[in-house]
């Protein structure tokens, strides 16, 4: 069965190229554009894994991820954090943070990752 | 004895009265002996005995009397009268006839006998007296001998007392010996103390001469009658005389002008201060005073009031202080100089402050607007990394031929597309780095790092890029972990950019090299190429932001021209050191030097021993 990942970030143009670059790849996919929504989406879902961006609408990437491990539903969902803001690498392997990739990034890149992270 | 002989002729009758007189005879000397044995018997008790037993002895004791008489003294048997003696015998002791024994009868002796006494009796007496005069001689001796013991007894007491007298007198000798040598100490003592006080004195009357002649303040005695009467050799050589004689007997007004600065006569002035002096004990003042030669001088006065012989004199003591009432004068005009180069000084410091105050506002404002700056270049970093993120996802998905087929021209115009995508990306990351590095906004997360190691990945990162070009990249480094307190990304930047800097300019088939040498306190790390090299001209700007010089660039990704501005200020955050040395068509050098902090080596080389 595909896995099944779940893109949070508010760039609708972003999630469309990756949500391709994933399923080409055979994975399955859902989407949010702010944190509130995404973590709607990891509880009703629960997807194998979220991409999650830091600066968002509503709810940031950082409270978002602070909440999804505080839910016991959500908790052990792993966590790619995919952002444009550099220099946040330290604060989120506090967290416990899988991976921390920086846009813009190569695909390849993101589909080894991605995969050592599933396996 | 002559009884002997007549024995022959007596009768029975006779005989036997010889024999009861013998009898009798024998029991006397007997009881005699018998007294006179006892020892402890005085000689008056065995004087009277022996005359009782005497007339016990006689033929016809019941008329007889019997006496001693020895040494004026009688001893007289009961019912003797004096002056009736028909017997007697002498007493004598050491040859000297000291007294005699005598018997006599008191009424006439019974018919028939011839002789009242017979010859028996006479022999007794004298053998009685012969042996009394022995035991008087002995009884005497012993009493001598008593006396003598008593004498000495005495004598010996009284010695003894004398002895005990002696002592006495010889501890009291002894006392008062002893007081003596403590008087003797004591006054020796005394007479060290006043030899030192002595000494004192003349060391003190030495000093004071020697003080008085040497010194370089002019002192002198002054009768203010009689004028001068001694100058010490300073005095005369201040007032200019040939000798002291020529100064004694001189007034003070000899030695001073007519008039003193205050336009009083000296002479007069002169007699005021002596006055004075001589009312408060001392005095001291300036005055204006005159050599011989007439010339003038400013000088100090100390009057002080003495007794000399019960005469009261002064000594002055004159110092010449016109050197330093000059010098005064030069200070005072020193002074205000100063005082005026102060007051401009003040000044020019108020508005040094003005200025200051200016320039902190003005570097509160710049450092607002530098923090601005900062948080502008991040977020704009931001806001562009997004759509180029976009943008090189939508030009792979097209490359990577998921969209449909693209031809290889296609391919490679959207292949440099994408590698220019990346070269935006990469310089928006080395202007937020330049930007926050001169902001001072870039913290150092150090931990300690096993720099061997970290080489070895970067190298191991990059060599597919080297192998690009066909190059050999070389590693050299020691083969034990060498770990320092570093800030691991930082490092890992510096040596991707150099070794990535060196893959760049160096042309296929070349050699790069990374060598990683632990120095005493220094860890140096040397990247070597044999590229195209910077000229002589372009080397110190190598490090200038933005500097990108001929070296002609092949296939790779792009330079942004703020690597080695960004390596340099990592290094010298980090403490350490880079430098360059190039040649062209020859090769770069690049070396930097990171310090190895003792502690941390001492922990490094614990690992060792340990792993």
């Amino acid at each position: 069965m595909a896995k099944k990942i779940l893109i949070v970030d508010d760039e609708k143009d972003f999630v469309d190229m990756v949500k391709i670059r994933l399923k080409v790849n055979g994975y399955e996919t859902s989407e949010a554009y702010d944190g509130t929504e995404g973590l709607k989406k990891a509880e009703n879902e629960n997807p194998d894994l979220i991409l999650l961006d830091v600066m968002m609408p509503n709810k940031d990437g950082y409270t978002m991820l602070r909440d999804l491990k505080g839910n016991v539903a959500t908790k052990s969902i792993p966590v790619i954090v995919l952002t444009a803001k550099s220099g946040m690498k330290d604060l989120f392997e506090i967290e416990g943070v899988r991976d921390y990739i920086v846009k813009p990034f190569d695909s390849e890149d993101l589909l080894l990752r991605i995969a050592k992270v599933l396996k | 004895m002559d009884s002997t002989k007549s024995n022959r002729e007596m009768t029975p009758k006779a005989l036997r009265k010889e024999f009861i007189e013998l009898k009798k005879e024998l029991g006397c000397i007997y009881k005699f002996a018998e007294i006179v044995e006892k020892s402890d018997v005085a000689i008056e008790e065995i004087l009277q005995k022996t005359a009782d037993i005497l007339l016990e002895a006689l033929q016809f004791p019941d008329i007889a009397c019997a006496k001693v008489v020895f040494k004026g003294r009688e001893y007289k048997s009961g019912g003797c009268v004096d002056g009736k003696e028909s017997l007697s015998q002498g007493i004598r002791v050491y040859g000297r006839t000291e007294g005699f024994i005598s018997v006599a009868y008191l009424k006439r002796i019974p018919k028939g006998d011839s002789s009242p006494f017979p010859a028996g009796e006479r022999d007794l007496l004298k053998a009685i007296a012969d042996r009394l005069g022995r035991v008087i001689e002995r009884h005497t001796a012993s009493s001598v001998i008593s006396d003598a013991k008593k004498d000495l007894e005495k004598e010996n007491a009284k010695f003894q007392e004398e002895i005990l007298e002696r002592r006495k007198i010889e501890v009291a000798t002894l006392n008062i010996l002893e007081d003596l040598q403590e008087t003797k100490t004591n006054l020796e003592k005394s007479y060290g103390e006043i030899k030192k006080t002595e000494d004192a004195l003349l060391e003190s009357e030495i000093k004071h001469r020697t003080l008085y002649e040497s010194s370089r303040d002019a002192i002198m005695t002054l009768d203010p009658k009689a004028g001068f009467l001694s100058g010490n050799p300073a005095t005369i050589k201040l007032f200019g005389c040939k000798n002291e004689k020529e100064f004694i007997s001189k007034s003070p007004a000899d030695f001073s002008p007519k008039y003193q600065v205050d336009n009083t006569v000296s002479s007069k002035k002169s007699q005021e201060m002596i006055k004075l002096a001589m009312e408060e004990g001392s005095h001291y003042f300036e005055w204006v005073h005159k050599r011989i030669d007439g010339a003038e001088f400013f000088a100090t006065v100390l009057l002080t009031k003495m007794e000399l012989k019960g005469q009261k004199i002064l000594q002055a003591t004159v110092r010449d202080i016109t050197d330093h009432k000059r010098a005064e004068k030069i200070l005072e005009e020193n002074r205000k100089q100063l005082e005026s180069q102060t007051r401009s000084l003040k000044k020019a410091n108020e508005a040094l402050m003005a200025l200051y105050g200016e320039l902190k506002s003005k570097n509160k404002e710049l450092s607002k607007l530098d923090q601005m700056k900062t948080d502008f270049v991040s977020t704009v970093s931001h806001e562009l990394r997004t759509p180029l993120a976009i943008t090189k996802e939508g030009l792979s998905l097209v490359l990577d031929g998921i969209t449909g087929a693209v031809n290889e021209k296609q391919k490679n115009i959207l292949a440099t597309s994408k590698e220019n995508i990346d070269r935006l990306a990469r310089l928006i990351n080395d202007l937020l780095d330049i930007s926050k590095i001169e902001a001072g906004r870039l913290e150092l997360k150090r931990t300690l790092v096993d720099i061997i190691q970290l080489t070895k990945n970067v190298v191991g990162s990059l060599k597919s890029q080297a192998e690009e070009k066909k190059q050999v990249l070389e590693l050299s480094v020691p083969k034990y972990p060498v770990e320092v307190q570093v800030d691991r990304d930082k490092v890992d930047q510096i040596l991707t950019n150099l070794i990535s800097n060196a893959i760049k300019y160096t042309p296929e088939g070349g050699r790069i090299r990374a060598e990683v040498k632990k120095e005493e306190n220094m860890l140096e790390i040397l990247i070597i190429d044999t590229g195209v090299g910077i000229s002589k001209e372009d080397l110190p700007k190598v490090f200038d932001k933005f500097q990108q010089f001929g070296r002609t660039t092949g296939p790779g990704a792009k330079g942004t021209g703020l690597g080695l501005a960004i390596s340099k200020r990592l290094v010298e955050m980090h403490g350490g050191e880079i430098t360059v040395e190039s040649a062209v068509d020859k090769g770069t050098k690049f070396k930097f030097k990171l310090p190895l902090e003792e502690s941390k080596q001492k922990i490094k080389k614990g690992d060792g021993i340990n792993g």
